[in-house]
């Protein structure tokens, strides 16, 4: 029998503190946990919804109370989004996600130059 | 930018996140990414990016329920941790000026970027270069459901 680790409790605190202090990023860090922990590929993706879901909306809530946004400001995104979400889901077992993968990572380091005032 | 402009951009760049999003790609950062270059103050972009994210995850994570993906007990001791480090990060938010937390984003960013190129390298080497996955849809080998049994948590 396995002992009970703590990791699942210390990569959690990390990756609230990300959900906190930036508003994403958090399931960068689940699914790999989830999966050290012996979860297959694809549940350990489903689960990690099971925690950034709940985070979020703690996060969102907060975000809220503070007066740093009124949620009203989401919607104009969320048509798009919705459609956009089963777009993505049509399309994933028919494209080879290597080239989106290309095209995604050099747009994400052309805007980490800017974020970080590279020029 | 007029408001009809505005609205046309904000479906646009809704649609783009929601569709990477969809495909598991960049950690559900895109629409921050948008906001956070176009403008829009950074607390203000990621309390708007945290609720952009809440429906599309809430309808994914009743399908994947449904289809049995969902493991809650090994959620749960993550979920109690992150709740302790999302106060923390939330406190520290409030504290630090919206340039610094910009910075701290562009750092993300860029490691998303190396994750992404890497995972590029290995489909590339696993399938090839064409466009196009070979098999025909419902028919995929890629994702083959995890074997059931005792092994399978």
């Amino acid at each position: 029998m396995k002992r009970p680790s703590l990791l699942p409790l210390l990569g959690g605190v990390a990756v609230g503190f990300l959900n906190g202090l930036l508003g994403a990023g958090g399931g960068m860090l689940t699914v790999p946990l989830l999966e050290h922990n012996g979860l297959p590929p694809q549940k350990s993706h489903a689960t990690s919804l099971a925690i950034i879901l709940p985070l979020s909306v703690l996060s969102a809530g907060l975000y809220w109370y503070r007066g740093w946004f009124s949620p009203a400001e989401a919607l104009p995104y969320l048509p798009g989004g919705l459609l956009g979400a089963a777009a993505g889901a049509a399309l994933l077992p028919r494209l080879n996600t290597a080239w989106v993968k290309v095209v995604f990572a050099a747009l994400l380091l052309w805007s980490a130059a800017r974020l970080l005032h590279l020029w | 930018m007029s408001p009809s402009l505005h609205l046309l951009a904000a479906a646009l760049a809704g649609f783009a996140a929601g569709t990477l999003g969809a495909m598991g790609l960049g950690g559900g950062g895109v629409l921050l990414l948008y906001l956070a270059l176009t403008g829009t103050g950074q607390l203000a972009a990621q309390g708007v990016n945290l609720t952009f994210f809440l429906p599309i995850a809430a309808l994914s994570l009743v399908l994947h329920r449904k289809n049995g993906l969902v493991e809650l007990p090994a959620a749960l001791p993550v979920a109690g941790g992150g709740v302790l480090g999302l106060l923390g990060g939330i406190a520290l938010a409030g504290r630090l000026p919206g340039e610094h937390l910009s910075r701290i984003f562009g750092v993300l960013v860029a490691l998303t970027a190396l994750r992404e190129a890497r995972s590029a390298l290995r489909l590339f080497r696993r399938d090839g270069f064409s466009l196009l996955r070979k098999s025909p849809p419902g028919h995929p080998p890629l994702h083959k459901p995890p074997p059931r049994g005792k092994n399978s948590l």
